[in-house]
């Protein structure tokens, strides 16, 4: 019963989290997407509470924890409830399609959950650092400053945020043992939750049948990246779906407005889940503004300003969250830098043809790169189609594999080694929204995609 | 776009995604289906060196008390880190000290009350008392 106990303990999320299923932008969704946006959220909000627990001093135990977050939880739901929301648009696919479809997403979930039972996905960043910090949290009921401080805990990255090993320690207090043994589930977990958000999120702009294939592809490519890169055990899987709800949220509303509580709570779970996530937030909003400003400038509109104010305020949620993470590293004396990140040379083109062959072959995903050839593909045969939204999704993706190549070509030595190890884990999220942008790129109506940047909420009529 | 684009986008992504499946199933070696039954140690189907030295800490910990401190030793700094990395998160409640920590020796190791060693040949010292005999290594205490 150990692995159902397991898998309970981190569905306990979605009741904390609760009031995003109830909120007016979510509730047209279906209920697996209310569910997952929901599970997201808990995720969140439990670390930030843990977070205030460890700097007030107080110890966590499992009812500590829920009750306050169930009580919230329960009376904002209750408020939320009452606000009216549109009405749900039934899924409706092509039936044989759809069942092809969904019988390749549960084939490569079965794959998926079996390689994670068997321990052939697991990473040893488990063992070495994301496990050890899980069960020295639970054994210490906190965010435990005096091992994150040894000089000797330095390979545990101190000051990384602590989403990942939270929700863990969830599931740890009191039984560190078992934690060693399931934990690398929750990778299924967080892959099962990204699936109804990636769907509904690309129904707001596609047929529900392209909707439910896309998906479809997106499930076996990322599954297939996450075993290649040995991910399970480590945060790569919650990072994949805020990352991937965080864009396509914003990519599917093309600045109407009608994401940012979405959008802003993934980039929330972004900054309490890795080191860059602030970065990346930053980055991703910045490419939406360009986009807003490509699409605005070319209708005349004048959303611009409007689009940009709540990307602002979309920006603000990861960098509360990481705001909070910096105050216990402050209050505590840890280092904000990670001190085990390595001193980087000047400049140097002496690496790129180890850098370009590394990545190159580094772009495997378990798939011998098709993962990522057949969206580009896609991509590029939309070429006439292409706009500012289209731009935001090629300019994330050549954004983030130009700073590791910058920060590849900038190491002491051969970085080879570093790349093959590396290098597969950095590029599942941009992988994602490889596949999300040319998803995006079939859609139907163009010419509304060029222009429409009004505070109507994007809905289409199924033919 | 053509009526039929749907159609065409919907077969693009379904043919795609059967051929993902098909090459991922092929390119990796995939384990038997029949077979569900979780490793030994959470690596051991990934790392054998980490697997045995996650096995040795874990037949080591009746031996040493909760709040005792230990230390690890073995025959290179690398797998002395690593086994030092892994203790911290198999020997709860107990004190970690160091013999060395990225290859540099560090004192901390040489007052520990246990010896954890993954080769015995390395903690030939006349202050410590062999207690006990792993298939990977052996315990030592040190005298008062």
């Amino acid at each position: 019963m150990e692995p159902l106990s397991f898998v309970l303990s981190q569905l306990t999320f979605v009741l904390f989290g609760a009031p995003a299923a109830f909120h007016p932008s979510i509730r047209p969704m279906g209920w697996p997407a209310r569910i997952a946006a929901s599970f997201g959220l808990g995720a969140i909000v439990l670390t930030l509470e843990a977070m205030l627990f460890s700097l007030c001093g107080l110890r966590w135990g499992n009812r500590t924890l829920a009750i306050p977050l169930v009580l919230i939880a329960a009376i904002i739901s209750w408020r939320l409830r009452k606000h009216p929301a549109e009405p749900r648009r039934p899924l409706r696919p092509n039936v044989l399609t759809g069942l092809l479809a969904g019988s390749l997403i549960a084939v490569t979930l079965l794959l998926f959950v079996h390689a994670l039972v068997i321990g052939t996905a697991t990473s040893v960043e488990f063992v070495l650092f994301e496990g050890t910090k899980a069960v020295r949290f639970a054994v210490a009921k906190g965010f435990d400053a005096n091992f994150l401080r040894s000089p000797f805990s330095v390979h545990t990255h101190p000051g990384a945020p602590p989403l990942f090993p939270a929700t863990l320690s969830w599931f740890a207090l009191g039984r560190e043992e078992p934690m060693w043994t399931w934990a690398p589930l929750s990778a299924a977990i967080w892959l099962m939750a990204s699936i109804p958000l990636v769907l509904e999120l690309l129904r707001r702009v596609l047929h529900d049948t392209v909707a439910l294939t896309a998906t479809a592809f997106w499930t076996v490519a990322m599954a297939a990246a996450l075993t290649h890169a040995h991910s399970a055990g480590t945060a790569d899987a919650s990072w994949l779906f805020y990352g991937t709800v965080a864009f396509a949220a914003l990519l599917t509303e093309r600045g109407s407005g009608a994401s940012t509580p979405l959008a802003a709570g993934a980039l929330s779970g972004l900054a309490l889940t890795k080191s860059g996530g602030v970065l990346f937030s930053l980055i991703l909003v910045a490419v939406f503004a360009t986009s807003t400003f490509i699409v605005s400038r070319k209708s005349l509109h004048p959303a611009f300003s409007r689009s940009v104010g709540r990307l602002a305020i979309v920006f603000t949620a990861p960098l509360f969250s990481a705001g909070l993470w910096g105050v216990f590293l402050i209050v505590n004396h840890l280092a904000l830098r990670d001190p085990s990140a390595g001193s980087f040379s000047l400049w140097s083109s002496r690496w790129w043809e180890a850098v370009a062959g590394s990545e190159t072959a580094a772009l495997h995903a378990g798939t011998w790169g098709l993962a990522f050839i057949i969206p580009a593909t896609v991509i590029l045969l939309s070429v006439r189609h292409w706009n500012g939204w289209m731009l935001a999704g090629v300019i994330f993706v050549s954004a983030a594999m130009a700073i590791a190549s910058i920060t590849y070509m900038k190491e002491w030595t051969d970085p080879t080694d570093l790349i093959a190890t590396t290098f597969p884990h950095l590029m599942q999220w941009p992988l994602s929204i490889l596949i999300i942008t040319a998803g995006f790129a079939q859609r139907r109506d163009h010419e509304l995609f060029a222009t429409d940047t009004s505070e109507k909420p994007a809905r289409f009529q199924q033919s | 776009m053509k009526p039929d684009a749907d159609g065409v986008a919907a077969a693009i992504w379904v043919m795609g995604a059967a051929l993902l499946l098909s090459v991922f199933l092929l390119s990796e070696e995939q384990p038997d289906l029949r077979q569900w039954t979780p490793p030994e140690t959470p690596v051991s189907r990934v790392d054998p060196e980490y697997a045995m030295q996650w096995k040795l800490l874990q037949q080591a910990r009746p031996f040493i008390p909760i709040g005792a401190s230990f230390t690890v030793r073995s025959l290179t700094g690398d797998s002395e880190t690593s086994l030092l990395m892994l203790s911290q998160g198999i020997l709860l409640r107990r004190d970690p000290l160091p013999w060395s920590y990225f290859g540099a020796p560090k004192g901390e190791g040489a007052r520990a009350e246990f010896v954890i060693a993954q080769n015995p040949r390395i903690s030939h010292q006349s202050d410590l008392k062999e207690i006990a005999r792993l298939p990977a290594g052996r315990i030592y205490r040190r005298l008062k």
